[in-house]
Formats: C-alpha cells, sequence, structure tokens
C-alpha cells in the first residue's frame, strides 16, 4: 500500500532522514516511535511532499513519485490518496465546522455540495459533534478540533491517513477523547501511520511499531516485539526513559 | 468672532455639490493604489529578483517625498510624459484639457500603493502556514489553497489597517485642491469669493469631512466585526 525508499533529507548541513525505507501493508496502522529530533514528524511529511525528501522514492497505492524530481500535478494526485491529521488540527480558521470537511470534497473531488454534506453530517455524527456543524474552529475545543480534523481526513476517503502527533498538542484531559476517535478509525480497516508519543497507544491499536533515532529505523515490528521486548540498545534506553522515569533532579 | 451663520448654511448644499468628486477621487485612487500595493506585495513575498528590490526602492523613495510634492510633480510632469505618446497606437493628447483629476489619482495611488504594500506583505505573513499546508493535505493545488484559505484570511487581517488607510486618504484627497481638482475643499473656497466669508466656507468644509468620516468609521467597523466573526471566542471563561 505505502512503500518509502531510501528517503533523504537533510536541512543545510544537518542530516534529518538517513535512507529510511518502509513498508505499509493495506489496512495497517503503523505506529512511529522515537525521541524528539529523530525525523519522524520529516518522514511523515515526506509521504505526501507537504516537506519533500531530498531523494528516495514514495509509493502509494501503485502510484510512484520520486522525491527528486516531481511535477506538482504528480504530487497532487499522490495527495490524493492521503490525509493527514496535524499536531495543531490546522483547521480552516475562515470555515466552519462542515465546511472544513466539505472544502476538499467539493473544490477537489467535485462532488456535488448536498453529497459533500451528507457525508460531512455523517462523519460529524460519529464522533459526536454534529452539534458542532456551524460553529467555527476557534470555538471549538482542541479535542472538538482534532476529532473534526480526523472527519475532515476521513471524508476523502484516502488510502492512507497521516497522523501527525495528533494528541501533543492537546490537554491531558482531551487526549482520551482523540486517541477514542483514532481507535475507532483504525477499526475501519483503513491504513494508518501514526507518529505519537502514545505508547499505550502504540501497544493497543498498531500492528507493526517503528522506532527512529538519528534519522534511521532502528527497529521495527509487532508492538510486542518492539515495545515489549526490544533488541536494539537505543530503543531500550528510549523506552527506559519514557516508562520508568530514572532520572531524579535535585534542586 | 462674528460669523455669518446664514451664509454657511446656504453653502452647505453649494460645497456637498462637490462631495462625489471627493468620494471618486478616494475610492478611484484606493482601487488602483490596492492594484498597485497587491502586484508589488508579490514582487516582496515571492522575492522576484531585481523586481523586489526595485520595489523596495521605490517605495522608501515614495515614503520619503511628502504627498504634496509628489501631486505637484504629477501635475507638472505627467503632461510632458503623455505628450511622448501623442500619436502612439491612436492616442491622442489634447494639451488644452488636461486630466487633472486623473494626474492627481497617479499621485494617491503611488503614495498609498507604497504603504498598503506593507498591509498587504503583512497580512498575507500573518496567515499561519498550517493553511496552506492543511488545504494541500485535502488535495488543493496552490492556488486553490491561496484563493480559497489563504488570501480570505489575509484581507481579513489587512481590514483594521485598509480601514485606517481609508480614512486618511479621504481627507488627504483635499491636497488636490491645490492642483486644480475641484473638490470639496476648492469648491468650498470658491464658494466663499461672493462674500470673503472664508472661515465658514473653511467650517462648513470641515463639518462635511468629519461627518462623511465618521459614516465612513462606522461602515468599516461593522464590515470589520461581520467578516472576522470566526476569530470570535465563544468560550472565553
Amino acid at each position: 500500500m505505502v512503500e518509502l525508499k531510501e528517503i533523504r533529507k537533510s536541512f543545510g548541513d544537518h542530516q534529518i532522514l538517513n535512507g529510511v525505507s518502509l513498508t505499509v501493508e493495506e489496512g495497517e496502522v503503523v505506529v512511529i516511535l522515537g525521541p524528539s529530533g529523530s525525523g519522524k514528524t520529516t518522514l511523515l511529511r515526506t509521504i505526501n511532499f507537504l516537506g519533500p525528501a531530498d531523494s528516495g522514492t514514495v509509493t502509494i497505492d501503485g502510484m510512484t513519485v520520486d522525491s527528486k524530481k516531481h511535477h506538482h500535478r504528480e504530487v497532487q494526485e499522490l495527495r490524493k490518496k492521503t490525509g493527514m491529521v496535524f499536531q495543531n488540527y490546522n483547521l480552516f480558521k475562515n470555515k466552519t465546522v462542515l465546511h472544513n470537511i466539505t472544502e476538499g470534497l467539493t473544490s477537489v473531488r467535485k462532488v456535488p455540495k448536498a453529497e459533500a454534506e451528507k457525508t460531512a453530517m455523517t462523519l460529524l455524527e460519529k464522533v459526536n459533534l454534529a452539534d458542532r456543524a456551524n460553529a467555527y474552529p476557534a470555538e471549538l475545543s482542541g479535542g472538538q478540533q482534532q476529532r473534526v480534523g480526523i472527519c475532515r481526513a476521513l471524508a476523502l476517503n484516502p488510502k492512507v491517513i497521516l497522523f501527525d502527533e495528533p494528541t501533543s498538542a492537546l490537554d491531558p484531559e482531551l487526549v482520551g477523547e482523540v486517541l477514542a476517535t483514532m481507535r475507532a478509525v483504525a477499526a475501519t480497516g483503513i491504513t494508518m501511520i501514526v507518529v505519537t508519543h502514545e505508547i499505550s497507544f502504540a501497544k493497543e491499536v498498531a500492528d507493526k511499531v517503528v522506532y527512529m533515532e538519528e534519522g534511521v529505523i532502528v527497529e521495527q515490528g509487532t508492538p510486542k516485539q518492539v515495545i515489549e521486548n526490544p533488541q536494539n540498545e537505543k530503543t531500550i534506553r528510549f523506552l527506559r526513559t519514557l516508562l520508568n522515569n530514572p532520572i531524579e533532579y535535585n534542586i | 468672532m462674528n460669523l455669518n451663520y446664514a451664509f454657511m448654511i446656504s453653502d452647505i448644499p453649494v460645497v456637498l455639490k462637490a462631495l462625489p468628486v471627493t468620494l471618486e477621487l478616494t475610492l478611484v485612487s484606493l482601487f488602483f493604489a490596492l492594484v498597485i500595493a497587491v502586484l508589488f506585495g508579490i514582487c516582496i513575498l515571492k522575492n522576484i529578483p531585481v523586481l523586489k528590490q526595485l520595489v523596495v526602492v521605490f517605495n522608501t523613495f515614495i515614503k520619503g517625498i511628502p504627498l504634496i510634492v509628489q501631486l505637484l510633480f504629477c501635475y507638472y510632469a505627467l503632461p510632458y510624459i503623455l505628450r511622448m505618446f501623442n500619436g502612439i497606437a491612436g492616442y491622442e493628447y489634447d494639451p488644452r484639457h488636461p486630466s487633472y483629476f486623473g494626474f492627481a489619482v497617479v499621485a494617491f495611488a503611488f503614495n498609498y500603493g507604497a504603504y498598503l504594500t506593507d498591509v498587504v506583505v503583512s497580512s498575507y505573513r500573518a496567515v499561519d502556514k498550517g493553511q496552506l499546508e492543511a488545504a494541500h493535505s485535502v488535495g488543493m493545488s496552490t492556488f486553490q489553497g491561496l484563493f480559497r484559505i489563504v488570501i480570505p484570511q489575509a484581507v481579513v487581517i489587512s481590514l483594521p489597517n485598509l480601514s485606517n488607510y481609508f480614512m486618511w486618504l479621504l481627507k488627504a484627497t483635499s491636497l488636490a485642491s491645490v492642483v486644480n481638482v475641484f473638490e470639496l475643499l476648492s469648491t468650498a473656497r470658491a464658494s466663499t469669493a461672493v462674500n470673503y466669508a472664508i472661515l465658514e466656507g473653511y467650517l462648513v468644509a470641515a463639518g462635511i469631512y468629519w461627518v462623511v468620516c465618521i459614516i465612513a468609521e462606522r461602515g468599516l467597523k461593522y464590515l470589520n466585526k461581520k467578516m472576522n466573526r470566526y476569530q470570535k471566542q465563544l468560550f472565553v471563561a
């Protein structure tokens, strides 16, 4: 379904991605873990060319685009196969909740307005936000905005949805509702690639966990293999800091 | 002070007759100023080599020279320039009827265009970068993203600034009285020729400017509020 080959990217002298290759099967939920600065988000953004890689190829649903030389038409076609959920929601501020979801359908897919609104309302009902359809994003809580963000991605019926730390900007008490929504999305069998720090989500929902550090994939496998029984020293260290909090400060 | 009140009242309709000229001068100048500002803004935002530097230098030049000097420059220089185009592409220059109104529009448009360039650039930059990324993520082209998502937001951001410049320009058009445009102020002055009630004439002009500005300000405030509705936070505790 999704195949990344030898993805490399650098910002100036700083090499962010050092040849990452990753295969994601149809219907798989892949969670990418790693310390900050490991290139997780950068990798995710190379998939839909929001931040294209310097080299390497991206294949989605049989369509391959070379990062080195790509036409913007190709990129647009590739993006139509993906949906994205952003860390800070990025809902269209000047559009209502309903129109945030219908915008892609009407202006890109040329779906008739009434039909697009019906699709949007069905999705909003599923995430319990039907009553907020005519509100603007600024009137919603972070958790509500992110649920709308997920609906916006789902509405386009993409082959794969990319989640870029969808809960990192949320207040702790709002994380649950977004994770619950993501679980429901995973249950529909859609392919998902998720960058997150939510280990428990990775354990429960992921089919595959990928651990990245310094721009390379260090370890990948089932959640059982990677999280409960990590082999690589780097993975072990990362999980230990995340789970046990071993560092003690004296102030 | 002994003001001729009867004259002032009778003078109001006379001066008001020139209000359309003032409004026309304001709106036409503002329109061309916006066109210039958008074109200049694109040069700066797109970082177009040579053009960007030209725009920056030209704008400092315009901003560093008094508006009235620019009006006088256009008044004296544009006829020469137009004469050079005489006979080209069927254009015929008529030296007996120069368009003083047009000359003033050129001066106002470039002067305000220079200031509005900053408004265009800063408003565009004020829109969150994530908005265009989100537009891309749902499959929109950059063109669609700009016109459906980014520019509508930039327009709303620019509105308070734009309103201020509009009010400023409305009053600045009175300077055109110096270059033979029969707008509100020059009409007021001319109307006092019969009885030399010059102060009364100016007071009438001042009163009309004031009322027009109040109406314009109210209108713009309402527009601003209406366009800004999506930024309202209903959940303010």
